[in-house]
C-alpha cells in the first residue's frame, strides 16, 4: 500500500513541478504607450515661455511682439492592449498649419498637456488570460494526476480537470473580446505672435473648392 | 464525499478570480494633470521647444509621475479564507516643469528642450499589478 503510494507520488510530483513551472513562465502581461517630443522642426521659433529666440539668436521679449491668436489642438496617441509602443508626437505639420493661416512669425506660451491616461482594456484583457491560464493548467494538471493515479480517484479527477479545462480555455477566449487601445490624450495650446514692425504676412488662403 | 470537497473548491475558486476580474476596473482615481504638462509660465528667459541654433550647454532634466501597485495573497486559516490585498501608490510631489525650471541659473540666456517624454507602463501577473505614469524633460541650457 505504501509502496503504491509512494509510486504515485513520484509519478505526480514532475506534474506537479511541471505545473508550477508553466504558471511561473506564463501570464505576464505588459502595456507600455511612450510618447517622444524631440526639438520641433519647424520654419519659425516655438517657445513655451513668454519670450523666444529668433533665427538671428536674439531674444525677443513680450514687448517686442503681438498677439496674433490662440490655439488649442488635441492628440491621441494609441497603443494596442498588451503592445509596447514608441510614438513621435509629430506636432510640427499642424503647428505649421496654425501660424500659416493665423499670419504669425511665431509661437509662444506653448503648453503640452497630458489631459488622461487610458489602459484601455489592458487590465480586463489580462485578468481574463491569467483566469483562463490558471483554470486551464489547474484543470490539465488535475486531469493529468488521475490519468497517472488511475482507478476510483481518476473517476473524480477526469471531470473535475475537464471542467476546469475547459473554464480556462472559454475565459482565455473572453480576453480576445476586450482590445480597447492605451491610449495619451493629449492637449496642445498657445499663442501666435508677430513681431512688431515686421511685415505682415498674408494668411494663408483658404483652400478653393474643388469642381467635380 | 472527496469529489463533492474537490468540486467545492473548485467553484471557490473561480469565484474567487471572477470576482478578482470584476472589481478589476472600479475606482478610477484623477489624473493629475499638472504632473504631465510641460509649460515654462514663470520664465523670465526663453525656453525654447522648436530646434534653435547655438552653442551646446549644461544638460538639465527632470521627472514626475505615479506609481500604483497592487498585491493580493490567500491564506487558510480553520475554515475561514483570508485574502489581503496590498495597495502602494506614489506620486511626485512637484511637477517636472517646475522641478527644470529650479534648475536654471540667473546667469543662464535661454533653455533649449532636447527631448519630451510621456511614458506609460502597465504590467499584471498573477495576484499582482503595476501601472507607472511619467513624463521626463530634458533640456540644455545656453549661455
Amino acid at each position: 500500500m505504501n509502496l503504491a503510494r509512494a509510486t504515485a507520488a513520484r509519478r505526480v510530483g514532475p506534474a506537479v513541478l511541471t505545473g508550477a513551472l508553466l504558471l511561473a513562465t506564463t501570464g505576464c502581461y505588459t502595456t507600455s504607450n511612450v510618447v517622444t517630443m524631440p526639438p520641433l522642426r519647424t520654419d519659425f521659433p516655438v517657445s513655451a515661455s513668454g519670450q523666444y529666440v529668433d533665427g538671428d539668436g536674439d531674444i525677443v521679449e513680450e514687448d517686442g511682439y503681438e498677439d496674433v491668436s490662440t490655439f488649442t489642438i488635441e492628440r491621441t496617441y494609441e497603443v494596442s492592449r498588451h503592445g509596447e509602443g514608441r510614438i513621435e508626437a509629430e506636432l510640427e505639420p499642424e503647428l505649421q498649419r496654425i501660424v500659416e493661416k493665423a499670419g504669425g512669425d511665431a509661437i509662444t506660451n506653448l503648453e503640452i498637456t497630458a489631459v488622461e491616461y487610458d489602459s484601455g482594456s489592458h487590465n480586463s484583457a489580462a485578468g481574463w488570460k491569467i483566469f483562463g491560464w490558471t483554470m486551464g493548467l489547474s484543470g490539465g494538471l488535475i486531469a493529468g494526476t488521475g490519468a497517472l493515479v488511475g482507478g476510483d480517484a481518476a473517476d473524480v479527477l477526469y471531470p473535475v480537470g475537464g471542467v476546469l479545462l475547459g473554464v480556462g480555455v472559454v475565459g482565455y477566449l473572453l480576453s480576445f473580446t476586450t482590445t480597447d487601445p492605451a491610449q495619451w490624450q493629449m492637449q496642445v495650446s498657445g499663442q501666435v505672435v508677430r513681431r512688431k514692425g515686421s511685415a505682415r504676412p498674408e494668411p494663408a488662403p483658404e483652400p478653393a473648392p474643388q469642381e467635380l | 464525499m472527496s469529489s463533492q470537497r474537490a468540486h467545492g473548491g473548485a467553484a471557490g475558486v473561480l469565484l474567487a478570480v471572477v470576482v478578482g476580474v470584476g472589481s478589476a476596473g472600479c475606482g478610477k482615481a484623477a489624473f493629475p494633470t499638472e504632473l504631465f504638462t510641460v509649460h515654462g509660465r514663470n520664465a523670465d528667459y526663453p525656453v525654447m521647444v522648436s530646434e534653435t541654433p547655438g552653442d551646446g550647454g549644461r544638460e538639465i532634466s527632470a521627472s514626475s509621475g505615479t506609481q500604483v501597485s497592487v498585491s493580493q495573497s490567500s491564506y487558510t486559516s480553520g475554515n475561514t479564507r483570508v485574502t489581503v490585498t496590498t495597495t502602494r501608490s506614489a506620486r511626485s510631489e512637484l511637477p517636472a516643469s517646475e522641478k527644470l525650471a529650479a534648475q536654471v541659473r540667473r546667469s543662464d540666456k535661454w533653455v533649449q528642450i532636447q527631448n519630451i517624454e510621456y511614458e506609460a507602463v502597465d504590467f499584471s501577473t498573477y495576484g499582482s499589478s503595476a501601472a507607472g505614469r511619467e513624463l521626463r524633460i530634458d533640456a540644455e541650457v545656453r549661455k
